[in-house]
Protein backbone atom coordinates (compact mmCIF):
# COMPACT_ATOMS: atom_id res chain seq x y z
CA UNK A 1 0.00 0.00 0.00
CA UNK A 2 1.49 3.34 -1.05
CA UNK A 3 0.82 6.66 0.68
CA UNK A 4 -1.34 7.75 -2.26
CA UNK A 5 -3.95 5.01 -1.95
CA UNK A 6 -4.16 4.84 1.83
CA UNK A 7 -7.53 5.68 3.40
CA UNK A 8 -7.79 9.34 4.41
CA UNK A 9 -7.46 8.39 8.06
CA UNK A 10 -3.87 7.31 7.41
CA UNK A 11 -2.82 9.33 4.36
CA UNK A 12 -0.01 11.78 5.25
CA UNK A 13 -0.43 15.43 4.34
CA UNK A 14 1.32 18.69 5.16
CA UNK A 15 -1.24 20.94 6.80
CA UNK A 16 0.87 23.77 8.16
CA UNK A 17 3.90 25.86 7.21
CA UNK A 18 5.61 28.29 9.57
CA UNK A 19 8.42 30.58 8.48
CA UNK A 20 10.10 33.10 10.77
CA UNK A 21 11.76 36.24 9.50
CA UNK A 22 14.71 34.94 7.45
CA UNK A 23 18.11 36.38 6.62
CA UNK A 24 20.18 38.91 8.53
CA UNK A 25 17.87 38.75 11.52
CA UNK A 26 19.86 39.23 14.71
CA UNK A 27 19.33 38.89 18.44
CA UNK A 28 17.56 35.54 18.39
CA UNK A 29 19.05 32.10 19.03
CA UNK A 30 18.30 29.05 16.87
CA UNK A 31 16.04 27.50 19.56
CA UNK A 32 14.03 30.75 19.63
CA UNK A 33 13.65 30.66 15.84
CA UNK A 34 12.65 26.97 16.06
CA UNK A 35 9.93 27.60 18.66
CA UNK A 36 8.58 30.56 16.71
CA UNK A 37 8.49 28.49 13.48
CA UNK A 38 6.45 25.73 15.17
CA UNK A 39 3.99 28.27 16.64
CA UNK A 40 3.62 29.84 13.19
CA UNK A 41 3.12 26.46 11.53
CA UNK A 42 0.42 25.46 14.02
CA UNK A 43 -1.35 28.79 13.56
CA UNK A 44 -1.06 28.47 9.78
CA UNK A 45 -2.76 25.06 9.98
CA UNK A 46 -5.41 26.35 12.36
CA UNK A 47 -4.20 24.10 15.17
CA UNK A 48 -3.36 24.82 18.78
CA UNK A 49 0.06 23.81 20.05
CA UNK A 50 -1.62 21.22 22.30
CA UNK A 51 -2.87 19.43 19.16
CA UNK A 52 0.73 18.49 18.31
CA UNK A 53 1.62 14.98 19.49
CA UNK A 54 4.90 14.51 17.61
CA UNK A 55 7.96 16.72 17.27
CA UNK A 56 11.05 16.25 15.09
CA UNK A 57 13.81 18.83 15.50
CA UNK A 58 17.00 19.64 13.63
CA UNK A 59 19.44 22.47 13.19
CA UNK A 60 22.32 23.79 11.13
CA UNK A 61 25.73 24.87 12.35
CA UNK A 62 24.84 27.00 15.36
CA UNK A 63 23.17 24.13 17.22
CA UNK A 64 21.06 24.27 20.32
CA UNK A 65 17.85 23.08 18.70
CA UNK A 66 17.24 19.86 20.57
CA UNK A 67 14.72 17.91 22.62
CA UNK A 68 14.31 20.85 25.03
CA UNK A 69 12.17 22.45 22.31
CA UNK A 70 9.29 20.38 23.68
CA UNK A 71 9.55 22.30 26.96
CA UNK A 72 9.98 25.66 25.23
CA UNK A 73 6.71 24.98 23.42
CA UNK A 74 4.94 23.57 26.49
CA UNK A 75 4.11 20.33 24.69
CA UNK A 76 2.98 17.51 26.97
CA UNK A 77 2.56 13.77 26.41
CA UNK A 78 4.18 13.56 22.98
CA UNK A 79 4.10 10.13 21.35
CA UNK A 80 7.04 10.95 19.02
CA UNK A 81 10.04 13.16 19.81
CA UNK A 82 13.48 13.03 18.23
CA UNK A 83 16.37 15.07 16.94
CA UNK A 84 17.35 14.24 13.35
CA UNK A 85 20.49 15.03 11.37
CA UNK A 86 21.21 14.16 7.76
CA UNK A 87 22.48 17.65 6.87
CA UNK A 88 20.78 19.14 3.81
CA UNK A 89 18.59 16.08 3.39
CA UNK A 90 17.13 16.37 6.91
CA UNK A 91 14.01 18.38 6.11
CA UNK A 92 12.86 15.78 3.61
CA UNK A 93 13.84 12.98 5.98
CA UNK A 94 11.82 14.53 8.82
CA UNK A 95 8.71 14.73 6.63
CA UNK A 96 9.25 11.08 5.70
CA UNK A 97 9.47 9.95 9.33
CA UNK A 98 6.49 12.11 10.27
CA UNK A 99 4.52 10.62 7.37
CA UNK A 100 5.32 7.09 8.47
CA UNK A 101 4.29 8.02 12.02
CA UNK A 102 0.84 9.21 10.95
CA UNK A 103 0.45 6.30 8.50
CA UNK A 104 1.10 3.85 11.33
CA UNK A 105 -1.06 5.70 13.80
CA UNK A 106 1.88 6.26 16.11
CA UNK A 107 1.17 9.99 16.08
CA UNK A 108 -1.54 12.13 14.51
CA UNK A 109 0.02 15.58 14.19
CA UNK A 110 3.78 15.92 13.87
CA UNK A 111 5.71 19.19 13.76
CA UNK A 112 9.04 19.08 11.90
CA UNK A 113 11.33 22.05 12.47
CA UNK A 114 14.75 23.27 11.36
CA UNK A 115 16.40 26.46 12.57
CA UNK A 116 19.83 28.05 12.56
CA UNK A 117 21.43 31.32 13.59
CA UNK A 118 24.99 31.29 12.21
CA UNK A 119 25.08 35.02 11.48
CA UNK A 120 25.97 37.61 14.07
CA UNK A 121 26.19 41.31 13.41
CA UNK A 122 29.47 42.33 11.75
CA UNK A 123 30.53 38.79 10.77
CA UNK A 124 30.48 37.76 7.11
CA UNK A 125 28.52 34.74 5.98
CA UNK A 126 31.65 32.85 4.94
CA UNK A 127 33.28 33.42 8.33
CA UNK A 128 30.09 32.22 10.01
CA UNK A 129 30.40 28.88 8.20
CA UNK A 130 34.19 28.39 8.30
CA UNK A 131 35.93 25.97 10.64
CA UNK A 132 37.37 27.38 13.85
CA UNK A 133 39.42 24.53 15.27
CA UNK A 134 42.37 25.52 17.49
CA UNK A 135 44.75 22.57 17.24
CA UNK A 136 43.68 20.35 14.35
CA UNK A 137 44.32 16.71 15.14
CA UNK A 138 44.38 13.38 13.37
CA UNK A 139 42.91 12.68 9.94
CA UNK A 140 40.60 15.69 10.02
CA UNK A 141 43.52 17.78 11.20
CA UNK A 142 45.44 16.78 8.08
CA UNK A 143 42.68 18.20 5.88
CA UNK A 144 42.63 21.38 7.94
CA UNK A 145 46.41 21.67 7.66
CA UNK A 146 46.12 21.49 3.88
CA UNK A 147 43.50 24.25 3.98
CA UNK A 148 40.57 21.97 3.12
CA UNK A 149 38.08 23.57 5.48
CA UNK A 150 34.98 24.57 3.56
CA UNK A 151 32.17 22.90 1.63
CA UNK A 152 32.88 25.50 -1.07
CA UNK A 153 36.16 23.72 -1.83
CA UNK A 154 34.73 20.21 -1.65
CA UNK A 155 31.85 20.99 -4.00
CA UNK A 156 34.28 22.84 -6.28
CA UNK A 157 36.28 19.61 -6.59
CA UNK A 158 33.06 17.79 -7.49
CA UNK A 159 32.07 20.45 -10.03
CA UNK A 160 35.52 20.52 -11.67
CA UNK A 161 35.32 16.78 -12.20
CA UNK A 162 31.93 17.13 -13.86
CA UNK A 163 33.26 19.91 -16.08
CA UNK A 164 36.29 17.88 -17.12
CA UNK A 165 34.30 14.73 -17.81
CA UNK A 166 31.30 16.24 -19.59
CA UNK A 167 32.51 19.61 -20.85
CA UNK A 168 30.24 21.56 -18.48
CA UNK A 169 31.10 25.28 -18.64
CA UNK A 170 31.03 28.29 -16.32
CA UNK A 171 28.45 29.92 -18.59
CA UNK A 172 26.16 26.95 -17.99
CA UNK A 173 26.57 27.15 -14.21
CA UNK A 174 25.97 30.88 -14.47
CA UNK A 175 22.71 30.30 -16.34
CA UNK A 176 21.36 28.61 -13.21
CA UNK A 177 22.37 31.54 -10.98
CA UNK A 178 20.76 34.04 -13.36
CA UNK A 179 17.53 32.02 -13.72
CA UNK A 180 17.11 31.58 -9.99
CA UNK A 181 17.68 35.29 -9.38
CA UNK A 182 14.90 35.99 -11.90
CA UNK A 183 12.58 33.94 -9.69
CA UNK A 184 13.84 35.66 -6.53
CA UNK A 185 12.96 39.06 -8.02
CA UNK A 186 9.33 37.88 -7.74
CA UNK A 187 9.69 36.49 -4.19
CA UNK A 188 9.12 38.94 -1.31
CA UNK A 189 10.81 36.45 1.05
CA UNK A 190 14.09 36.57 -0.92
CA UNK A 191 17.25 38.16 0.49
CA UNK A 192 18.57 39.09 -3.00
CA UNK A 193 15.98 40.58 -5.36
CA UNK A 194 18.05 42.58 -7.86
CA UNK A 195 18.27 40.84 -11.23
CA UNK A 196 21.71 39.67 -12.37
CA UNK A 197 23.23 38.97 -15.78
CA UNK A 198 25.75 36.38 -16.90
CA UNK A 199 28.32 39.23 -16.90
CA UNK A 200 27.55 39.92 -13.23
CA UNK A 201 28.04 36.24 -12.57
CA UNK A 202 31.46 36.17 -14.20
CA UNK A 203 32.46 39.42 -12.49
CA UNK A 204 31.63 38.10 -9.02
CA UNK A 205 34.77 37.15 -7.09
CA UNK A 206 36.26 33.69 -7.07
CA UNK A 207 35.49 31.57 -4.03
CA UNK A 208 36.95 28.19 -5.00
CA UNK A 209 37.35 27.80 -8.77
CA UNK A 210 35.23 26.96 -10.72
CA UNK A 211 32.87 28.66 -8.23
CA UNK A 212 32.31 32.38 -8.24
CA UNK A 213 30.47 34.02 -5.36
CA UNK A 214 27.25 33.77 -7.39
CA UNK A 215 27.61 29.98 -7.63
CA UNK A 216 27.26 29.72 -3.85
CA UNK A 217 24.28 29.77 -1.52
CA UNK A 218 23.86 32.69 0.83
CA UNK A 219 23.73 32.37 4.63
CA UNK A 220 20.60 33.06 6.68
CA UNK A 221 19.30 33.09 10.22
CA UNK A 222 15.80 31.81 10.83
CA UNK A 223 13.60 28.78 11.22
CA UNK A 224 10.96 26.90 9.24
CA UNK A 225 8.50 24.28 10.46
CA UNK A 226 5.86 22.12 8.82
CA UNK A 227 2.97 20.16 10.33
CA UNK A 228 2.34 16.65 9.03
CA UNK A 229 -1.01 15.06 9.80
CA UNK A 230 -3.59 12.79 8.15
CA UNK A 231 -5.83 13.79 5.25
CA UNK A 232 -8.86 13.23 7.49
CA UNK A 233 -7.61 15.61 10.14
CA UNK A 234 -6.40 18.18 7.59
CA UNK A 235 -9.81 18.31 5.90
CA UNK A 236 -11.24 20.64 8.53
CA UNK A 237 -8.17 22.84 8.87
CA UNK A 238 -7.29 26.27 7.49
CA UNK A 239 -4.98 25.45 4.58
CA UNK A 240 -5.34 23.37 1.43
CA UNK A 241 -3.58 20.12 2.38
CA UNK A 242 -0.51 19.02 0.47
CA UNK A 243 -0.28 15.26 0.19
CA UNK A 244 3.01 13.54 0.84
CA UNK A 245 2.62 11.05 -1.94
CA UNK A 246 6.05 9.47 -2.35
CA UNK A 247 9.53 9.62 -0.92
CA UNK A 248 12.96 8.05 -0.81
CA UNK A 249 16.47 8.54 0.49
CA UNK A 250 19.89 7.60 -0.87
CA UNK A 251 23.18 7.55 1.00
CA UNK A 252 25.87 6.24 -1.37
CA UNK A 253 28.49 6.00 1.40
CA UNK A 254 31.67 6.66 -0.55
CA UNK A 255 33.13 9.37 1.72
CA UNK A 256 35.73 10.40 -0.82
CA UNK A 257 38.15 7.54 -0.14
CA UNK A 258 37.73 5.96 -3.55
CA UNK A 259 34.65 6.92 -5.45
CA UNK A 260 34.45 6.76 -9.21
CA UNK A 261 31.10 8.56 -9.31
CA UNK A 262 32.25 11.52 -7.17
CA UNK A 263 30.96 14.71 -8.76
CA UNK A 264 29.42 12.81 -11.64
CA UNK A 265 26.41 10.97 -10.12
CA UNK A 266 24.55 11.67 -6.84
CA UNK A 267 22.03 9.85 -4.67
CA UNK A 268 19.26 11.52 -6.68
CA UNK A 269 19.82 8.88 -9.35
CA UNK A 270 18.35 6.22 -7.06
CA UNK A 271 16.16 8.28 -4.71
CA UNK A 272 14.35 9.99 -7.61
CA UNK A 273 13.00 6.88 -9.36
CA UNK A 274 12.18 5.25 -6.00
CA UNK A 275 10.13 8.25 -4.84
CA UNK A 276 8.29 8.50 -8.17
CA UNK A 277 7.51 4.78 -8.02
CA UNK A 278 6.06 5.12 -4.51
CA UNK A 279 3.97 8.07 -5.67
CA UNK A 280 2.81 6.13 -8.74
CA UNK A 281 3.72 8.98 -11.11
CA UNK A 282 6.24 9.61 -13.87
CA UNK A 283 8.83 12.35 -14.05
CA UNK A 284 6.88 13.82 -16.96
CA UNK A 285 3.91 14.35 -14.61
CA UNK A 286 5.90 16.68 -12.33
CA UNK A 287 4.77 20.31 -12.59
CA UNK A 288 7.17 22.06 -10.22
CA UNK A 289 10.71 21.10 -9.23
CA UNK A 290 12.41 22.36 -6.07
CA UNK A 291 15.99 21.12 -6.01
CA UNK A 292 18.48 21.55 -3.22
CA UNK A 293 20.89 24.25 -4.41
CA UNK A 294 23.85 24.76 -2.12
CA UNK A 295 25.68 25.54 -5.39
CA UNK A 296 24.64 26.04 -9.01
CA UNK A 297 26.47 22.81 -9.76
CA UNK A 298 24.29 20.86 -7.29
CA UNK A 299 21.23 21.89 -9.30
CA UNK A 300 22.89 20.90 -12.57
CA UNK A 301 23.95 17.42 -11.47
CA UNK A 302 20.58 16.84 -9.75
CA UNK A 303 18.73 17.71 -12.98
CA UNK A 304 20.71 14.95 -14.70
CA UNK A 305 20.25 12.40 -11.93
CA UNK A 306 16.48 12.93 -11.71
CA UNK A 307 16.35 12.44 -15.47
CA UNK A 308 15.24 15.89 -16.62
CA UNK A 309 18.08 15.54 -19.12
CA UNK A 310 20.67 12.88 -19.90
CA UNK A 311 23.81 12.25 -17.85
CA UNK A 312 26.39 14.84 -18.81
CA UNK A 313 23.83 17.04 -20.54
CA UNK A 314 22.99 19.19 -17.51
CA UNK A 315 25.12 22.07 -18.75
CA UNK A 316 23.61 22.49 -22.22
CA UNK A 317 20.16 21.82 -20.72
CA UNK A 318 20.51 24.54 -18.06
CA UNK A 319 21.72 27.06 -20.64
CA UNK A 320 19.04 26.22 -23.22
CA UNK A 321 16.51 28.73 -21.92
CA UNK A 322 14.45 26.06 -20.17
CA UNK A 323 14.98 27.69 -16.72
CA UNK A 324 13.64 30.89 -15.18
CA UNK A 325 10.08 32.22 -14.91
CA UNK A 326 9.60 32.15 -18.70
CA UNK A 327 11.16 28.73 -19.15
CA UNK A 328 9.40 25.42 -19.58
CA UNK A 329 10.84 23.76 -16.47
CA UNK A 330 9.51 25.42 -13.32
CA UNK A 331 12.61 24.98 -11.18
CA UNK A 332 13.49 26.58 -7.84
CA UNK A 333 10.65 29.00 -8.22
CA UNK A 334 11.41 30.97 -5.06
CA UNK A 335 15.01 31.71 -6.02
CA UNK A 336 16.33 28.92 -3.82
CA UNK A 337 19.31 29.06 -1.53
CA UNK A 338 21.33 30.88 -4.18
CA UNK A 339 19.14 33.98 -4.01
CA UNK A 340 16.34 33.73 -1.45
CA UNK A 341 17.11 32.11 1.89
CA UNK A 342 19.41 29.39 3.17
CA UNK A 343 17.36 27.12 5.40
CA UNK A 344 19.00 23.90 4.17
CA UNK A 345 16.32 21.39 3.08
CA UNK A 346 13.55 23.62 4.36
CA UNK A 347 14.21 26.05 1.49
CA UNK A 348 13.04 23.78 -1.34
CA UNK A 349 10.38 22.21 0.92
CA UNK A 350 8.80 25.53 1.94
CA UNK A 351 8.63 26.81 -1.63
CA UNK A 352 7.15 23.47 -2.74
CA UNK A 353 4.34 23.80 -0.19
CA UNK A 354 3.66 27.42 -1.15
CA UNK A 355 3.48 26.48 -4.85
CA UNK A 356 1.39 23.35 -4.28
CA UNK A 357 -1.13 25.41 -2.31
CA UNK A 358 -1.24 28.02 -5.07
CA UNK A 359 -0.12 30.78 -2.71
CA UNK A 360 3.02 31.97 -4.48
CA UNK A 361 1.57 35.25 -5.75
CA UNK A 362 3.56 36.84 -8.55
CA UNK A 363 5.73 33.74 -8.97
CA UNK A 364 2.87 31.18 -8.82
CA UNK A 365 3.22 28.43 -11.39
CA UNK A 366 -0.11 27.83 -13.20
CA UNK A 367 0.09 24.02 -13.03
CA UNK A 368 1.13 22.90 -9.54
CA UNK A 369 -0.48 19.52 -8.94
CA UNK A 370 2.75 17.58 -8.45
CA UNK A 371 5.93 18.94 -6.93
CA UNK A 372 9.29 17.19 -6.66
CA UNK A 373 11.47 18.30 -3.74
CA UNK A 374 15.08 17.29 -3.16
CA UNK A 375 17.41 17.51 -0.18
CA UNK A 376 21.15 17.01 -0.37
CA UNK A 377 23.61 16.78 2.49
CA UNK A 378 27.30 16.35 3.09
CA UNK A 379 29.33 16.49 -0.09
CA UNK A 380 26.67 14.78 -2.19
CA UNK A 381 26.64 12.06 0.50
CA UNK A 382 22.98 12.18 1.57
CA UNK A 383 19.89 12.63 -0.56
CA UNK A 384 16.18 12.81 0.16
CA UNK A 385 13.30 13.13 -2.29
CA UNK A 386 9.65 14.02 -1.68
CA UNK A 387 6.81 13.92 -4.18
CA UNK A 388 4.10 16.31 -3.00
CA UNK A 389 0.64 16.62 -4.50
CA UNK A 390 -1.88 19.44 -4.27
CA UNK A 391 -5.17 18.19 -2.85
CA UNK A 392 -7.79 18.12 -5.59
CA UNK B 1 48.56 30.47 2.34
CA UNK B 2 51.08 28.24 4.11
CA UNK B 3 50.17 24.81 5.38
CA UNK B 4 48.79 24.77 8.90
CA UNK B 5 50.14 22.67 11.74
CA UNK B 6 48.62 19.32 12.65
CA UNK B 7 48.88 17.15 15.76
CA UNK B 8 48.78 13.36 15.99
CA UNK B 9 46.17 11.30 17.78
CA UNK B 10 46.05 7.58 18.51
CA UNK B 11 44.74 6.73 15.04
CA UNK B 12 47.41 8.69 13.17
CA UNK B 13 50.61 8.05 15.19
CA UNK B 14 52.02 5.39 12.84
CA UNK B 15 51.08 7.43 9.77
CA UNK B 16 52.87 10.54 11.03
CA UNK B 17 55.94 8.60 12.15
CA UNK B 18 56.29 7.24 8.62
CA UNK B 19 55.55 10.61 7.00
CA UNK B 20 58.41 12.12 9.01
CA UNK B 21 60.76 9.70 7.28
CA UNK B 22 59.28 10.29 3.82
CA UNK B 23 56.81 7.41 3.59
CA UNK B 24 53.06 7.46 2.97
CA UNK B 25 51.38 4.52 4.69
CA UNK B 26 48.30 2.73 3.41
CA UNK B 27 46.28 0.01 5.09
CA UNK B 28 46.89 -3.56 3.93
CA UNK B 29 44.62 -6.50 4.69
CA UNK B 30 46.54 -9.72 5.41
CA UNK B 31 43.32 -11.71 4.97
CA UNK B 32 42.39 -10.66 1.42
CA UNK B 33 45.37 -8.61 0.28
CA UNK B 34 43.35 -5.45 -0.46
CA UNK B 35 44.83 -1.98 0.05
CA UNK B 36 42.62 0.54 1.88
CA UNK B 37 42.87 4.24 2.70
CA UNK B 38 45.13 5.07 5.65
CA UNK B 39 42.17 6.26 7.73
CA UNK B 40 40.17 3.04 7.19
CA UNK B 41 39.82 0.97 10.36
CA UNK B 42 38.33 -1.95 8.45
CA UNK B 43 39.30 -3.43 5.10
CA UNK B 44 37.40 -1.65 2.32
CA UNK B 45 36.96 -4.99 0.52
CA UNK B 46 36.35 -7.72 3.15
CA UNK B 47 35.65 -5.70 6.35
CA UNK B 48 38.45 -7.39 8.30
CA UNK B 49 39.73 -5.21 11.14
CA UNK B 50 43.16 -6.80 11.62
CA UNK B 51 45.04 -4.53 9.20
CA UNK B 52 48.71 -3.72 8.88
CA UNK B 53 50.46 -0.83 7.16
CA UNK B 54 52.04 -0.85 3.71
CA UNK B 55 54.06 2.05 2.23
CA UNK B 56 52.64 3.64 -0.93
CA UNK B 57 54.82 4.07 -4.01
CA UNK B 58 54.18 7.81 -3.88
CA UNK B 59 52.81 7.89 -7.43
CA UNK B 60 49.36 9.37 -8.02
CA UNK B 61 47.13 10.83 -10.71
CA UNK B 62 44.97 13.93 -10.49
CA UNK B 63 41.22 13.30 -10.04
CA UNK B 64 40.09 16.93 -9.54
CA UNK B 65 41.40 20.25 -8.26
CA UNK B 66 40.23 23.67 -7.13
CA UNK B 67 41.99 26.99 -6.80
CA UNK B 68 40.75 28.14 -3.42
CA UNK B 69 40.70 31.88 -2.80
CA UNK B 70 40.92 33.10 0.78
CA UNK B 71 40.46 36.56 2.19
CA UNK B 72 41.50 39.49 0.00
CA UNK B 73 45.26 39.90 0.07
CA UNK B 74 45.98 36.21 0.67
CA UNK B 75 47.46 33.95 -2.00
CA UNK B 76 45.10 31.34 -3.45
CA UNK B 77 46.05 27.70 -2.91
CA UNK B 78 45.43 24.65 -5.07
CA UNK B 79 43.64 21.73 -3.42
CA UNK B 80 43.11 18.40 -5.08
CA UNK B 81 41.90 14.85 -4.95
CA UNK B 82 44.44 12.40 -6.35
CA UNK B 83 44.25 8.66 -6.84
CA UNK B 84 47.27 6.87 -5.43
CA UNK B 85 48.79 4.19 -7.65
CA UNK B 86 47.50 1.62 -5.12
CA UNK B 87 43.88 2.80 -5.57
CA UNK B 88 42.81 4.93 -2.58
CA UNK B 89 42.11 8.62 -3.04
CA UNK B 90 43.86 11.32 -1.03
CA UNK B 91 42.75 14.94 -0.57
CA UNK B 92 45.63 17.38 -0.18
CA UNK B 93 47.42 20.51 -1.33
CA UNK B 94 49.26 20.59 -4.69
CA UNK B 95 52.44 22.68 -4.70
CA UNK B 96 55.11 23.73 -7.20
CA UNK B 97 52.60 24.06 -10.04
CA UNK B 98 50.34 26.70 -11.61
CA UNK B 99 46.65 26.02 -12.27
CA UNK B 100 47.27 26.35 -16.02
CA UNK B 101 49.58 23.33 -15.89
CA UNK B 102 46.93 21.07 -14.35
CA UNK B 103 44.68 18.61 -16.12
CA UNK B 104 42.73 15.64 -14.85
CA UNK B 105 44.82 12.49 -15.05
CA UNK B 106 48.10 14.42 -14.66
CA UNK B 107 50.85 12.38 -12.93
CA UNK B 108 51.72 13.53 -9.40
CA UNK B 109 54.14 12.53 -6.65
CA UNK B 110 53.73 12.72 -2.90
CA UNK B 111 56.12 15.14 -1.19
CA UNK B 112 56.45 15.97 2.50
CA UNK B 113 56.30 19.32 4.26
CA UNK B 114 56.80 20.42 7.84
CA UNK B 115 54.40 23.35 8.38
CA UNK B 116 55.91 24.35 11.75
CA UNK B 117 58.66 23.01 14.03
CA UNK B 118 56.16 21.48 16.47
CA UNK B 119 53.82 20.11 13.77
CA UNK B 120 53.60 16.64 12.31
CA UNK B 121 54.72 16.16 8.69
CA UNK B 122 52.03 16.89 6.08
CA UNK B 123 51.97 15.06 2.73
CA UNK B 124 51.34 17.22 -0.35
CA UNK B 125 51.27 16.47 -4.06
CA UNK B 126 53.74 17.90 -6.58
CA UNK B 127 53.95 17.29 -10.32
CA UNK B 128 55.75 14.04 -11.16
CA UNK B 129 59.23 14.71 -12.50
CA UNK B 130 59.13 14.81 -16.27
Amino acid sequence: MTPANLPAARRPVIAGLGMTELGRVYGRTAPRFAAEAVRLAAADAGLALRDIDGLLVSSGVSGGVDLRLQLDLGLHDLSLLSEMQAFGSTAGAMVQVASMAVMSGMASTVACVWADAPLSQGVSGSDAYSARRRVPEGWRGLSAAAGIVSPNQLYALAARRHMARFGTTSDQLGAIAVAQRDWAVRNPLAQFRDPITLDDYHASRWIAEPFHLLDCCLVSNGGIAVIVTTADRAAGLRQPPVWVRGWAQAHPGHSGRRHDAFGLVTGAATAGPAALRMAGVDLADIDVVELYDCYTYTVLVSLEDYGFCGKGEGGPFAASGVLGPDGKLKLNTGGGQLSSYYMWGMTPLSEAIIQARGQAGERQVPRHDLVLVSGNGGILDHHSTLILAAAS
Amino acid sequence: MTLGPVARDADTAAFFDAAASGQFLLRHCPACGAISSPQSAQCERCAATDLDWRPASGDATLISWTVSHGKPGTEPVILCIAELAEGPWWWARIEDVTPEELSIGAPLRIAYRLPAPDSETVPVFVPAAT
